[in-house]
């Protein structure tokens, strides 16, 4: 299905940002300590990087129902009822990620708007990308969380 | 709505929702929208959605990803595996060996990775299905691992202790020193306990009829050498002043990568199932955090710090009382509080009230360390558990893990009163530093 695909794609991307994060933060010790010249960019590359990887591992667990819960009571009641709490667990997902979508415009639509950038040396516009990215990543989450829904629905007809 | 109100409101919205089974990310994110919503109006969002940004830019944070997928090198390189052997064959002819070579084998890679996270779940692979195989009880293999693997949070390099140190304003390597010996006394109770109980009940932990040929492969020098390579390498560069703790995290990750390659494991497949190991821990992990740190921040919003505080101060009380009443704010908290809410709900308020009855900020870290490490292990919000149960297999239920901790709270419990009780245990080290 063209939602789980999507999710995994942004998910597997983040992963080998960390890749990336790491590969960048040796060769910045190795510039900094060897030849005694720091960059500018490493740092703020890495939490750009870094950033949009926390953000799009939520949807990617979301897709593998991989977030935890607490089973104590879910385990000792029947099937009608799990299947009624599994349910709400989706549907509260489907809210909680549309209220992130529009907590994140709040901050992303006036970021866009003035082109905000980090202001430093490097002066990278990660304010707007990463401000952005938690609006794309809410919506991508509720998303699932919906094709969760439908794809239990399915299964249990 | 007055701060009472609001903390009856998160508790009882909280709490429903983790009753029914509802993952802790969306939990704790919806109530925080949901709390927002109603004391504060739609335009209050705007706080989740900022501290969503603020920790996603954040710099040290970033170090836990790289110690993740630096554990995970280290389990499919084959290095967790040595070294856990190596353990092994040195604890052997024991019964309970297995156990006792677990809790060795997590201190040394509290000393190598120091991400709780990364560290439960690289044992949760490894020394799990070993001592299941062996015919060990599930309460003990499981207890055994989580208790053990969240000495990550009190050895260092620990997480923990860099954000006490932050907050408190103390100095970190002291901090770091001052954890040596309480660190060291914990494992050292876990694996006495171990003992003691399979003394008592010989069936929780069978001898092996033969040494096992896969707990005896070969070169179990390597099994040692390397890992004390790479904690020297990210111990060192922390202590050296060369890196801070993100870039020793980098630098741990190369490490793995070197002893994958002299293992001659490193391959793209290793890397990409690494990689894809870590993302999943991260996904989990990160959206509890991020919505966990919301819900605070609309605490605060709400006045509850300054409730939380005047609670307090009011009833002036005598010292040692009020170390006692801290001690059981925390555990009441950590019953439902991950130790970064906690550590900066509690910490402004708290630290300034011990240091003027005049008690050390450096022994009082480690109390709150280990009070920690007891909260990182109790239901309904053990992370310790969660990160194991995010790698058991399928038979094993979280309630068995959260059965299985509870014998090790309870030596936490003890540990936790002789450190209150001999400060000298703590202090010794750094005092000999200085």
């Amino acid at each position: 299905m063209l939602m789980d695909r999507i999710t995994r794609l942004f998910g597997t991307l983040s992963g080998w940002g960390y890749v990336i994060v790491f590969g960048l933060t040796v060769y910045e010790v190795v510039c900094r300590f060897a030849f005694n010249a720091p960059t500018t960019w490493v740092l703020e590359t890495c939490i750009l990087v870094g950033g949009l990887g926390y953000l799009f591992a939520g949807p990617l667990a979301q897709q593998e129902r991989a977030h935890i819960r607490i089973e104590t009571l879910y385990v000792h009641v029947g099937e009608r009822m799990r299947r009624a709490l599994d349910l709400l667990a989706d549907v509260l997902a489907v809210l909680y990620g549309g209220a992130l979508v529009y907590a994140a415009l709040l901050i992303a639509l006036p970021a866009i708007r003035r082109g905000e950038h980090t202001g430093s040396a490097f002066n990278s516009p990660e304010p707007v990308i990463l401000k952005s990215a938690i609006a794309v990543a809410a919506l991508l989450f509720a998303l699932q969380a919906l094709r969760n829904l439908f794809a239990r629905r399915r299964n249990h007809r | 709505m007055t701060p009472g109100e609001l903390t009856l409101l998160i508790l009882a919205l909280l709490s429903l929702q983790l009753l029914a089974a509802v993952p802790l990310a969306i939990a704790t994110g919806l109530t925080a929208v949901v709390t927002a919503l109603l004391a504060f109006g739609p335009n209050s969002l705007i706080v989740i959605a900022n501290r969503f940004y603020e920790l996603s830019t954040s710099y040290t944070l970033l170090a836990v990803p790289l110690f993740i997928l630096m554990g995970c090198i280290l389990e499919k390189g084959g290095v967790t595996e040595q070294l856990f052997a190596a353990m092994h064959r040195s604890t052997g002819r024991l019964r309970g060996g297995l156990a006792v070579g677990t809790i060795g084998a997590a201190t040394v890679l509290a000393g190598m990775v120091g991400v709780v996270g990364a560290e439960i779940v690289t044992l949760g692979l490894v020394a799990l299905p070993a001592m299941l195989r062996r015919g060990y009880h599930k309460r003990l293999a499981l207890g055994t691992i989580a208790a053990g693997g969240s000495l990550g949070s009190m050895i260092p390099p620990s997480v923990l202790l860099v954000v006490y140190g932050l907050i408190a304003n103390v100095s970190i390597s002291e901090l770091f020193l001052a954890a040596v010996v309480p660190g060291l006394l914990l494992a050292g109770a876990y694996a006495l306990y171990v003992l003691v109980l399979c003394r008592l009940r010989p069936d929780y932990a069978p001898l092996a009829r033969d040494l096992d040929p896969a707990d005896a492969p070969k070169g179990s020098l390597l099994g040692v050498l390397l890992p004390v390579g790479i904690i020297l390498l990210v111990l060192g560069s922390l202590y050296a002043g060369v890196a801070t703790p993100t870039e020793a995290a980098a630098l741990g990750v190369l490490g793995a990568l070197l002893a994958a390659a002299i293992n001659r494991r490193l391959s793209l497949a290793l890397l990409n199932e690494s990689v894809q190991q870590t993302i999943r821990a991260v996904g989990s992990v990160t959206w509890i955090f991020f919505g966990a740190n919301a819900l605070v921040a609309v605490y605060a919003l709400g006045g509850g710090l300054g409730f939380v505080r005047e609670s307090v101060t009011g009833l002036a009380l005598d010292p040692w009382l009020l170390i006692l009443l801290l001690m059981g704010v925390f555990m009441v908290l950590g019953t439902f509080l991950d130790w970064i809410g906690i550590a900066t709900l509690t910490l402004p308020i708290f630290v300034p009230l011990i240091v003027s009855q005049g008690f050390d900020p450096v022994w009082f870290g480690i109390l709150f360390c280990v009070n920690m490490q007891v909260s990182y292990l109790s239901p309904p919000f053990g992370p310790a558990c969660f990160y194991l149960k995010s790698v058991t297999p399928p038979g094993i239920s979280l309630g068995d893990i959260f059965r299985s901790v509870v014998p090790f709270i309870a030596i936490q419990m003890v540990v936790l009163a002789i450190i209150a009780l001999f400060p000298g245990l703590s202090l010794w080290l750094p005092a000999l530093s200085r």
